[in-house]
């Protein structure tokens, strides 16, 4: 009895080891649309994961690891808007919506739809937005593109420069997940 | 024209353009040459790891955004998706992540093939902060063991 109780703990701990797919490497860049400018800045450092049993899906990233092509928009990125001393980190916690849909199994691009929230310069928001989750034998990318409104989030830009950045910032992710 | 106003005016569209190259200057301003930075703080991975799981507003206080050049052994080293490379020191999970960017890594390809898990390293990087564990980014080998 007691040996049978060893191998399902055996069994229970080799199972929920293989449902939690992780990254450290995962891809944001984010792209600002206005009139006088166009600001891109890309972070591959996000760390990421998917519990394929719960769907719950969880990012956390660094605002010092965006990079930008100019030294002072990344400067102003840090000090000014994000303000990234105060604020170091951003982070997201949410689910898969209908993780039913997904056959993990089976190798495909699912459309779904994520629910949760996401934190940024210290501000959580409930963001529900649409995403991918493309299944293959070797690993399960997760990626979606969402928008963010800078004033969503606390994020101040000054007048001065209503031109140079977008009141909306469209959002890339995609993330390897491996188990 | 009367030589003061002329002079006046000489003298603003100096001003004038000495501002405007200011600005084209600072806007086109090369990123910190990491490698060449001036270290801030020399600390072994272990304790700064602890630092940031202990406390890490403290943390962030005294190391956000410092140069660091942290000490310790090379738990495991991978390539990551873009090229760059990144070297887990005192831990695999939850310890100190420096990763190297990709230009770092075309320019220093043999220096880095050579380091072995196991080895005892001493890397230079930006504290970016902390996730799970601390990441170090702009890094570079420090040969003065």
């Amino acid at each position: 009895m007691k040996n049978l109780f060893y191998i399902i703990l055996l069994f229970a701990s080799v199972n929920s080891n293989a449902q939690k797919y992780i990254t450290r490497d995962g891809h944001i860049d984010f792209y600002s649309h206005a009139p006088l400018e166009d600001i891109r800045s890309t972070n591959d450092q996000v760390a990421a994961s998917l519990d394929i049993i719960t769907g719950q899906l969880s990012f956390a990233v660094l605002m010092k690891s965006f990079e930008f092509e100019k030294a002072l928009m990344q400067q102003h990125f840090n000090e000014n808007y994000i303000e990234s001393d105060e604020y170091p980190r951003a982070s997201f916690k949410g689910d898969i919506v209908q993780l039913s849909d997904v056959n993990f199994e089976k190798p495909g691009d699912y459309k779904v739809r994520v629910k949760g929230k996401l934190t940024l310069h210290g501000v959580t928001q409930e963001i529900d937005v649409p995403g991918n989750l493309k299944i293959s034998k070797k690993s399960i990318v997760a990626y979606s593109t969402f928008n963010l409104k800078p004033k969503d989030f606390n994020i101040k830009i000054p007048a001065a420069v209503k031109n140079n950045i977008a009141e909306s910032i469209q959002v890339n992710i995609k993330v390897e997940l491996t188990p | 024209m009367k030589p003061k106003i002329k002079l006046a005016i000489i003298l603003v569209g100096i001003v004038g353009v000495a501002l405007l190259a200011t600005g084209i200057f600072l806007y086109n301003k090369p990123h910190k040459n990491y490698a060449r930075a001036k270290v801030e703080v020399s600390i072994s991975a272990g304790e700064l790891y602890d630092a940031f799981n202990k406390d890490e507003q403290n943390a962030n206080e005294k190391y956000l955004g410092k140069i660091i050049a942290v000490n310790g052994t090379i738990i495991n080293k991978t390539n990551n998706r873009n090229n760059s490379l990144s070297i887990f020191l005192f831990d695999d999970f939850s310890g100190v992540t420096c990763t190297f960017d990709s230009s770092y890594v075309a320019t220093n390809q043999h220096q880095l093939q050579g380091l072995q898990v196991g080895q005892q390293v001493k890397i230079k990087g930006r504290c970016d902060g902390f996730l799970s564990d601390v990441r170090l980014s702009k890094c570079s080998i420090e040969l003065d063991n």
